[in-house]
C-alpha cells in the first residue's frame, strides 16, 4: 500500500476538504469557567458554499474562530480534511477573513500582498492574480491602504485572505462596506471559486444575501445551530421568528 | 498592474518597506534633515552651537530612528487584529516578521549609514575630526541605531503596546548603568554593559574616547546583544504560536 505524505508541502492525498464538527460546544474559558455560546453538529463537504445566519452576537464569529482553531472547542471534535484545525492550518492555510481586521494603512496594497505572498513560500505569488480577480481588486495597487475607501479595504482584506487560495475559506461579515454591485459580484465569484470543490463557509446577519448563493443555511441563535430550509428563507414572518429573541438573550 | 510574480518579489518588498516606512515615519525624517541643515548653518557661521547640535545629531537621530522605526511592528497587529492574517497562513508566524524584522534592520543601518556619512562630511568640512574619525563615527551610529530598534522588537513580539517607551526606558537605564561603570575595566563593569547597553564597544567603534577595548571585541559584544534581544522577540512569538496550537 503507498504511503501518503502529510508533509506541509504535499498537498492533501484528496485535494477535496470536508469540515466535520461532532457535538461541538464552542465558546470562551473565563476564570475557569466555561462560557458557552453554540452547540453544534454538523459536516460540510467540499464545494459547498455554507451560510451562517444569526442575530448580532449569536455566535458565528465565535464558531468561524473556533473552526479556524484560533479558540479551543469546549467540547466535541472539528476536523479538516480528517485532521485538527490547528494541524491543517499550520499545514495548508486556512483562508478566514475575520470581522474587523484593520489594515496597515502606510503601506500599499502592492506592498502587503508581496509581503503576504513571501509568507507563504515564493511559490504563492502565482496565486496572487487569481486572489485579486476573485476579491474583485480592480484598483491601483501602488497608492497606500490610508487613501482606499472601506470598500476597496475589504476587498483587499479579501485578497490577502485568499493567498494561496485555500482549501477552505471563512468570511465573516464579507460584504461590509462594499457598494451592491460588488456585492452581487462578490457573491457570484464565491459561488466559482466553491465550485472548484473548496469549501466557503460566509457568516452574516443578511439572509437575503446569503439564500443566494447558499447550498446550506443554518441559523445559530439561542445556543444552538438549525439547518433552514430554502421555505423558511421565503417567508418573512418565519424569519421574524427565527430572529426574534427570547428573554435572556443577549 | 505592476507584476508580483518570481525573483522580483523580494526587490519589490525591499521597495515597498521604504516606501512604508517612509509614509509612516516622514515627521522623524523632516526633523532629522532640518537639524543637519540647522547644525551645518551654525557650524558653518562659526557659531559654537553648531557643534554640539552635529555631534548630537550623531548620537540621538540613530538612537531615535530606531526607536520609532521598529515601534509596533508585530504589537499593533495584535491590537488592531491584522495579526490574524499571518496566523491563518501555512508558515510559522514568525515568519512574516522575521522578514520584515530583517528589513527593518536592513533600511535602518543603511538611514544610519547615510546620515553618518552627512554628518562625517559636515565634521570634516568644519573641521570637527579628521576623515578617519568621522567614518568611524559613521560606523558607529549603525549600532546606536540598531540595538534599540532590537529591544523594541522583543517588547513589540510579546505585546507590549508602549514596546517603544520601554525599550526606551530599557536604553536610558543600560546606558546610566554603562556610563557609571565605563571608567570602571572590571568583569563586573564588562558584564553590566553586555547586558545593559554595550557603551563601550559603540565607543570602541566610535574611537571617541581612549577605549581600550579591541575592535573585533566589539563587534562581537554589539552583535550578541543585537541576537540576545531577537532572540527575546522570536521566543515572543514562539509563545503566541504555541497558544494558538493548544487550541
Amino acid at each position: 500500500m503507498p504511503t501518503v505524505c502529510v508533509c506541509r508541502w504535499c498537498p492533501l492525498p484528496d485535494s477535496r476538504v470536508d469540515l466535520v464538527a461532532r457535538d461541538i460546544t464552542t465558546g470562551y474559558l473565563k476564570f475557569r469557567s466555561e462560557q458557552v455560546v453554540t452547540r453544534a453538529s454538523f459536516k460540510v463537504d467540499a464545494g459547498t458554499v455554507v451560510a451562517l445566519v444569526g442575530p448580532n452576537g449569536s455566535g458565528k464569529s465565535t464558531l468561524l474562530h473556533t473552526i479556524a482553531g484560533l479558540i479551543p472547542v469546549l467540547s466535541g471534535s472539528v476536523s479538516i480534511g480528517g485532521q485538527p484545525p490547528t494541524e491543517y492550518r499550520l499545514r495548508h492555510g486556512i483562508g478566514y477573513l475575520a470581522e474587523g481586521m484593520t489594515l496597515p494603512d502606510a503601506w500599499s496594497a502592492r506592498g502587503m500582498l508581496t509581503l503576504t505572498a513571501l509568507t507563504c513560500g515564493g511559490h504563492a505569488a502565482a496565486a496572487i492574480p487569481a486572489a485579486l480577480e476573485i476579491a474583485g481588486v480592480d484598483f491601483d495597487l501602488t497608492h497606500p491602504i490610508r487613501q482606499l475607501s472601506k470598500g476597496m479595504r475589504q476587498r483587499l482584506l479579501l485578497a490577502l485572505t485568499l493567498i494561496p487560495l485555500p482549501r477552505l475559506l471563512l468570511l465573516d461579515e464579507p460584504e461590509a462596506g462594499l457598494d451592491p454591485g460588488q456585492r452581487v459580484s462578490l457573491r457570484q465569484r464565491i459561488r466559482t471559486f466553491a465550485a472548484e470543490g473548496r469549501t466557503v463557509i460566509v457568516a452574516s446577519h443578511d439572509v437575503s444575501s446569503l439564500s443566494t448563493i447558499a447550498d446550506q443555511t443554518y441559523l445559530i441563535s439561542r445556543g444552538a445551530m438549525h439547518l433552514l430550509e430554502p421555505s423558511d428563507l421565503s417567508r418573512p414572518e418565519r424569519l421574524m421568528s427565527l430572529f426574534a429573541p427570547t428573554h435572556g438573550d443577549s | 498592474m505592476t507584476s508580483l510574480t518570481g525573483s522580483n518579489l523580494w526587490v519589490t518588498l525591499v521597495l515597498e518597506t521604504g516606501r512604508f516606512l517612509l509614509r509612516r515615519h516622514i515627521p522623524l525624517f523632516v526633523v532629522m534633515a532640518m537639524s543637519a541643515i540647522l547644525g551645518a548653518t551654525l557650524l558653518f557661521a562659526g557659531i559654537e552651537y553648531g557643534e554640539s547640535i552635529v555631534l548630537g545629531m550623531a548620537f540621538y537621530a540613530p538612537f531615535i530612528a530606531g526607536l520609532v522605526i521598529m515601534s509596533g511592528l508585530v504589537s499593533d497587529e495584535r491590537a488592531s487584529g491584522f495579526f490574524l492574517l499571518w496566523v491563518q497562513k501555512p508558515a510559522w508566524l514568525s515568519r512574516s516578521y522575521a522578514i520584515r524584522y530583517a528589513l527593518y534592520l536592513l533600511l535602518l543601518a543603511l538611514v544610519a549609514a547615510t546620515l553618518g556619512s552627512a554628518i562625517g562630511a559636515l565634521g570634516v568640512a568644519g573641521n570637527l575630526f579628521t576623515i578617519t574619525k568621522a567614518f568611524r563615527l559613521g560606523a558607529g551610529m549603525i549600532p546606536l541605531a540598531l540595538l534599540p530598534a532590537a529591544m523594541v522588537f522583543a517588547f513589540s513580539a510579546w505585546g507590549v503596546r508602549r514596546d517603544a517607551v520601554f525599550a526606551f526606558l530599557t536604553v536610558v537605564i543600560g546606558v546610566s548603568l554603562a556610563g557609571i561603570t565605563s571608567f570602571e575595566r572590571s568583569e563586573a563593569s564588562g558584564l553590566i554593559q553586555f547586558l545593559a547597553f554595550p557603551l563601550d564597544p559603540v565607543m570602541a567603534i566610535i574611537g571617541a574616547r581612549s577605549f581600550p577595548l579591541d575592535l573585533t571585541r566589539a563587534i562581537a559584544i554589539i552583535c550578541a546583544q543585537l541576537a540576545g534581544w531577537s532572540l527575546i522577540g522570536f521566543l515572543g512569538l514562539g509563545f503566541s504560536e504555541r497558544l494558538l496550537q493548544r487550541s
